[in-house]
């Protein structure tokens, strides 16, 4: 882990990180939020994972910390979408990632604009660009992934893994 | 996530590399994701696959349609940087250039605290003021503060009107000034269009076993201040001697 990566001063109490988390990717975390659960919820959302990384890094936080924060963004967005909670109340149903993060995605991630993934996406076929929408965005189950897909379980999940090796691949060719 | 079927009640149950996609994105029932982390905890290959398409699920955030900021931004940027601070104290760690600035020139930061100084001694109290329910006039700029004694019930609160205008990287900053010399920050606080501002002050706080002095303020960006703190001589409303 770098000394000097967002995660590491975290870790260490930096304030100056925390607002560098808010200010640099809170950007694109408010996006994604907004995309879930709405625009009037966004915000907070954001504000209430970042209070969280800081709050208990050991639990909350992974290096590199802008995939992590957004893994995190997307989850309680998804809750406060679904179960209609203020994200204050849906925090307390947030689970920590069981996953550490991918240094060489993150740094590929850094430098992806929204038009640059959109090209990505138009390169995927239909059914891969639906699974990867419907999983990271709406967080559909298997079973209701393999109903939209109208293929059984089996053929969505590789339809999913195709589409994410894909965007990986097309990530890594196209910058 | 957990409002969905688990997949493992199907009769043709898939297996943990075909569930690896899904357990990445958190897509399981507990009982499914728990089988397909012990198979990742205990499978390096698969655990360096679920963290690759973990994070690019991830970075399919780009493509959701940018937009523009609410305006208020800056104050929920304080408003987040309070309620850290209430969760968990920040360490006072100077900031890596500003450890360099050292190193290169002792000068450059004796000219930091020089400006530091002036930009208390700015908005200093006049001395001799009288202490508390009563508006005192900051000095040179017209700006005015008063300390509210049992504010809202919940303690007390300092209240200002005619605070200037602060640059976009600018906030207020409270800090606490003790018997001992130390003088440890307080609040961050915002002031309103029209330069008013309250700021709710924890009786917990006031009352440690190193007397509370006085106040200060500061108008700087906390992201630049390089762990300085402000000093004895920055006091802008004193209480009387006990």
């Amino acid at each position: 882990m770098p000394q000097d990566s967002l995660y590491a001063r975290i870790v260490h109490g930096d304030e100056d990180a925390l607002r560098e988390a808010w200010r640099e990717q809170g950007t694109l975390a408010r996006r994604l939020a907004r995309r879930i659960a709405g625009q009037a919820h966004a915000v907070e959302i954001v504000e209430e994972v970042l209070l969280l990384i800081w709050t208990k890094p050991d639990r909350w936080a992974s290096d590199p910390l802008d995939l992590h924060l957004l893994r995190l963004v997307r989850d309680l967005a998804l809750i406060v979408q679904r179960r209609g909670l203020t994200p204050r109340q849906a925090v307390r149903e947030l689970q920590p990632v069981p996953i550490g993060g991918d240094p060489a995605s993150a740094r590929l991630a850094a430098t992806l604009d929204h038009e640059l993934g959109q090209r990505i996406l138009l390169q995927l076929s239909d059914a891969e660009r639906r699974a990867l929408e419907a999983a990271w965005f709406e967080g559909t189950s298997p079973t209701q992934l393999a109903n939209a897909l109208d293929c059984d379980e089996r053929d969505a999940m590789r339809t999913l893994g195709h589409a994410l090796d894909r965007f990986a691949q097309l990530m890594r060719d196209l910058q | 996530m957990s409002d969905h079927p688990d997949p493992s009640d199907s009769d043709d149950q898939l297996d943990p590399e075909q569930l690896l996609s899904a357990w990445a994105l958190g897509l399981l029932e507990s009982d499914a994701a728990a089988a397909i982390e012990r198979e990742v905890r205990s499978t390096p290959a698969m655990r360096r696959r679920a963290r690759r398409l973990a994070a690019t699920a991830a970075v399919v955030s780009a493509t959701t349609t940018p937009y523009e900021d609410d305006p208020s931004m800056p104050q929920i940027e304080l408003r987040l940087v309070q309620r850290a601070r209430d969760a968990r104290p920040p360490a006072i760690r100077p900031r890596p250039y500003a450890r360099a600035l050292v190193r290169v020139s002792p000068w450059l930061l004796a000219l930091s605290v020089i400006a530091l100084v002036v930009s208390f001694g700015w908005l200093a109290f006049q001395p001799d003021e009288p202490i508390s329910g009563r508006a005192i006039p900051l000095a040179d700029d017209g700006a005015i503060g008063v300390l509210l004694p049992r504010y809202e019930s919940r303690g007390f609160a300092l209240v200002f009107w005619g605070l200037p205008e602060l640059a976009a990287n600018e906030t207020w900053q409270l800090w606490y000034v003790r018997e001992s010399g130390a003088v440890e920050p307080g609040p961050l606080f915002a002031a309103d269009a029209d330069g008013r501002a309250a700021v709710a002050l924890d009786p917990n706080e006031l009352e440690t076993d190193d007397p509370l002095l006085g106040f200060a303020v500061s108008r700087d960006d906390p992201g630049q201040r390089a762990g300085a703190t402000a000093s004895r001589d920055d006091i802008l409303y004193q209480f009387p001697s006990r």
